[in-house]
């Protein structure tokens, strides 16, 4: 009896405890102070915002081409190019022209964007930070 | 028998486990740093190879809003392991629920020294005397602070 009421209270307890622990959520990253395109770290000239994205397309639960990888997006932000787009057509080479080049990032975090129609849809991972050349 | 499956099935589930766990390189940058945000003209000298790794379920160093950037705080940990003001040559890779970065230490001139150099902090004990006397200033100061309040 009493090796009963023992394992309900420390149910109870696992419980509790569970319901009362902090969830923390976990992504790629959240506010890097500063991300370097090269070697060169001084201060440079502000740009503005920038925002950097590779994306996939599926359809019927098939990926077209590669999952979008951050190696990519932080390579589109630097050029500001908004977004590419990694699928069987184009192979992942983007869809914009080049534009400047940038030489660092701060604020620098990700994201994670795209929809789902059903049987078709598109999946991006985003970089956004205030870009310097 | 038993000791024939268990040599066998043994070696077989560390293979399974060790298949797995995976490692693959996420991206690569010439510098990065969570302490600053760009140089000011100073010099950078460095300080060494640093490998920092931040797994899930790891109390977070920078996040404070119960979301956490895995490479934000692999940063952070690298830069308090060495003291340096950036981390050179980094690679992030991520193995087993963990971020791990590997990179060289830079310190930029004037930053301050780091904590390794240092050493370890002493703090005078006041003779006796001194401490009855500094037990009653604080008792008093305490006083003060509740006749405020």
């Amino acid at each position: 009896m009493s090796g009963r009421i023992g394992i309900l209270v420390a149910g109870s307890l696992l419980l509790a405890g569970t319901g009362c622990a902090p969830q923390l959520h976990y992504q790629v990253s959240k506010d890097i102070s500063f991300v370097s395109y090269d070697e060169n770290v001084a201060k440079g000239v502000s740009v503005g915002p920038i925002r950097g994205a590779d994306c996939t397309w599926f359809v019927l639960g098939h990926v077209l081409g590669s999952q979008p990888t951050l190696d990519r997006a932080l390579t589109n932000a630097r050029q500001a190019r908004g977004e590419s787009v990694s699928d069987a057509v184009n192979g992942g080479m983007g869809t914009a022209v080049a534009g400047p080049n940038l030489r660092y990032l701060t604020d620098v975090s990700t994201d994670h964007d795209g929809f789902n129609a059903g049987f078709f849809g598109k999946t991006c991972l985003v970089v956004k930070g205030m870009g310097y050349k | 028998m038993k000791t024939t499956i268990g040599l066998v099935l043994a070696p077989l589930l560390m293979v399974g486990c060790a298949d797995v766990c995976q490692s693959y390189l996420l991206v690569q940058m010439p510098a990065v740093s969570m302490s600053m945000r760009a140089s000011q003209g100073q010099r950078a000298t460095a300080i060494g190879p640093v490998n920092a790794k931040f797994c899930y379920g790891e109390p977070p160093l920078v996040s404070q809003d119960g979301t956490v950037g895995l490479i934000d705080e692999a940063i952070a940990k690298a830069e308090k392991q060495t003291g340096a003001s950036y981390i050179a040559d980094a690679r992030f890779t991520q193995s087993c629920g963990c971020m791990i970065l590997e990179g060289t230490a830079m310190r930029l001139e004037g930053a301050g020294p780091p904590p390794a150099a240092q050493g370890p902090r002493s703090y005078a004990v006041p003779p006796m005397a001194d401490r009855a006397g500094l037990a009653k200033t604080i008792a008093l100061h305490d006083r003060g602070a509740c006749t405020r309040r």
